[in-house]
């Protein structure tokens, strides 16, 4: 039962959606109907925007950039939020500048990554890192933080050397935290793939330079399934993270 | 402002010697202070000849809150300090093999902390302190958050574990029942800034009656010294 709620509001919203396009009350160049995204979605497959750039392809190498992108913002973010929540001294030292560079948006950084290194998968990595590491930065920081002091206490009284501690204790116990880093993390790391695939695309693939392309030659039918697929993905990579998050946290 | 001031006390290989006192007293301070988990502003701690100066091998601390590891199972919890040590994984699981089996967790080995019992959970705890083969044993109310029934055979199993492995147990408490029917020795302390009030020597046989430990003119005598520590007086 509870299965075939979850699907209700969204039926429910595409078919009004569906009836107002039919009826002519949301005109097709404002928002295409279910039925149009459907339709392109299919163009998108096998034909490719533009054509010969096939859906599959594009897919790839924006998650090719994503992954790039991500894995660097795990390796630098995850040793330095564990030193960030272990030493309060380093976390004094280091905060303030971690809360003056996080707000300023991925997005901002494109001319700078452009002139560092140029248009190409290395300033979408860049970007990319840039949208995840502070998440994942974060989120381990506090989790090494939240700690109950006593397992630390009890590591001492077993002997524990202080690098005893950092890897039997502090690393294991802020595992949960990471990956709730990295959901957050490769979350924005998507967004900001998108964003950054816009301005700067060297070879003519990845989801954004196909909305982009899209937009240029006037199909919205096929913006909108752009959009589509890469909520979708959005989600499965989600998913794929909550599964592997319980395989290895068996202990929470 | 002082924790305690002037508390000095021995304790004798294989004593079982309880410290109790009201709460806030300072008797987790005084077991963080042997421990090596916390540093006294005066005053030292010697175990024969040896200077404590910091966590040791020969002190053992078993938690109130367990302070198991929530990411290892039981045997890796017990195994910690062997591997701490450096010792090679076969023996040392093995070793924690013995102990789970002493302990009487068999079966449990490969369970998460959050899938045994309080009473359960302790067990390993005390397991995972033990395997250190500590001179002494410091014990931090250990049974104070768990229910009665299990209380009390926890408390028996803990007297069978000392008498087979003539471990010296220093244990705090805020139970009068507990420290009569437990210890050798009772040290009572009064409230803030804590002194020692009275150290009562409990020369009953063993195995002890529950009943008749609790009425015996030194639970009585323990009990009516907590009573003037604990209401404060003013003028």
């Amino acid at each position: 039962m509870k299965r075939i709620r979850i699907y209700i509001a969204p039926l429910v919203l595409i078919a009004i959606w569906q009836c107002l396009s039919w009826s002519g009350i949301i005109p097709y160049f404002m928002l295409p109907s279910p039925f149009n995204i459907i339709a392109a979605l299919w163009d998108i497959i096998f034909t490719g925007v533009p054509p010969g750039h096939l859906l599959h392809d594009h897919l790839l190498y924006s998650l090719y950039r994503v992954l790039l992108g991500f894995a660097a913002a795990v390796i630098a973010g995850v040793p330095l939020g564990i030193l960030m929540g272990w030493s309060t001294r380093l976390r004094e030292f280091v905060s303030p500048l971690v809360e003056m560079v996080r707000p300023i948006p991925p997005l901002a950084w494109v001319p700078i990554a452009i002139l560092w290194f140029g248009i190409g998968i290395r300033s979408a990595a860049f970007i990319i890192f840039l949208g995840a590491f502070f998440p994942v930065l974060l989120n381990t920081a506090s989790g090494v933080h939240s700690i109950s002091p006593i397992l630390i206490d009890a590591a001492r009284t077993l002997n524990a050397t202080d690098k005893d501690i950092f890897f039997k204790v502090l690393v294991p116990g802020s595992v949960p935290s990471i990956f709730t880093g990295m959901r957050v993390g490769v979350g924005v790391a998507w967004m900001t793939l998108v964003a950054a695939e816009f301005v700067s695309v060297e070879n003519g693939y990845g989801l954004g330079y196909m909305i982009m392309v899209a937009r240029d030659i006037q199909r919205p039918d096929e913006i909108l399934a752009g959009m589509v697929i890469i909520g979708l993905t959005g989600l499965v990579i989600n998913i794929l993270l909550r599964y592997a998050e319980s395989w290895i946290v068996r202990w929470n | 402002m002082d924790v305690f001031r002037d508390i000095s006390f021995t304790v004798e290989h294989g004593q079982f010697v309880s410290i109790i006192g009201p709460s806030g007293c300072g008797k987790t301070t005084i077991l963080k202070i042997i421990s090596g988990l916390e540093k006294a502003s005066e005053g030292e701690i010697y175990i024969d000849d040896n200077h404590l100066t910091g966590p040791d091998k020969m002190v053992g601390l078993v938690f109130q809150e367990y302070a198991l590891f929530p990411w290892r199972t039981t045997l890796q919890n017990v195994e910690f300090g062997l591997e701490i040590k450096g010792m090679e994984k076969r023996r040392r699981k093995s070793a924690a093999g013995d102990y789970i089996k002493a302990f009487g967790l068999d079966g449990f080995e490969d369970k998460y902390p959050f899938e045994l019992s309080g009473g359960m959970q302790q067990r390993v705890a005390i397991a995972r302190t033990l395997i250190n083969d500590p001179a002494v044993l410091l014990m931090d109310e250990p049974f104070s958050s768990l229910d009665g029934p299990t209380r009390n055979s926890l408390q028996d199993f803990l007297l069978k574990i000392w008498q087979e492995r003539k471990v010296t147990i220093l244990f705090v408490t805020h139970s009068v029942e507990e420290a009569v029917y437990l210890s050798d020795r009772v040290i009572v302390l009064s409230g803030r800034p804590a002194k020692i009030v009275k150290i009562i020597d409990l020369d009953y046989p063993r195995p002890r009656g529950r009943t008749a430990i609790r009425s015996s003119p030194a639970a009585k005598e323990i009990f009516d010294l907590l009573t003037d520590e604990t209401i404060p007086v003013h003028m």
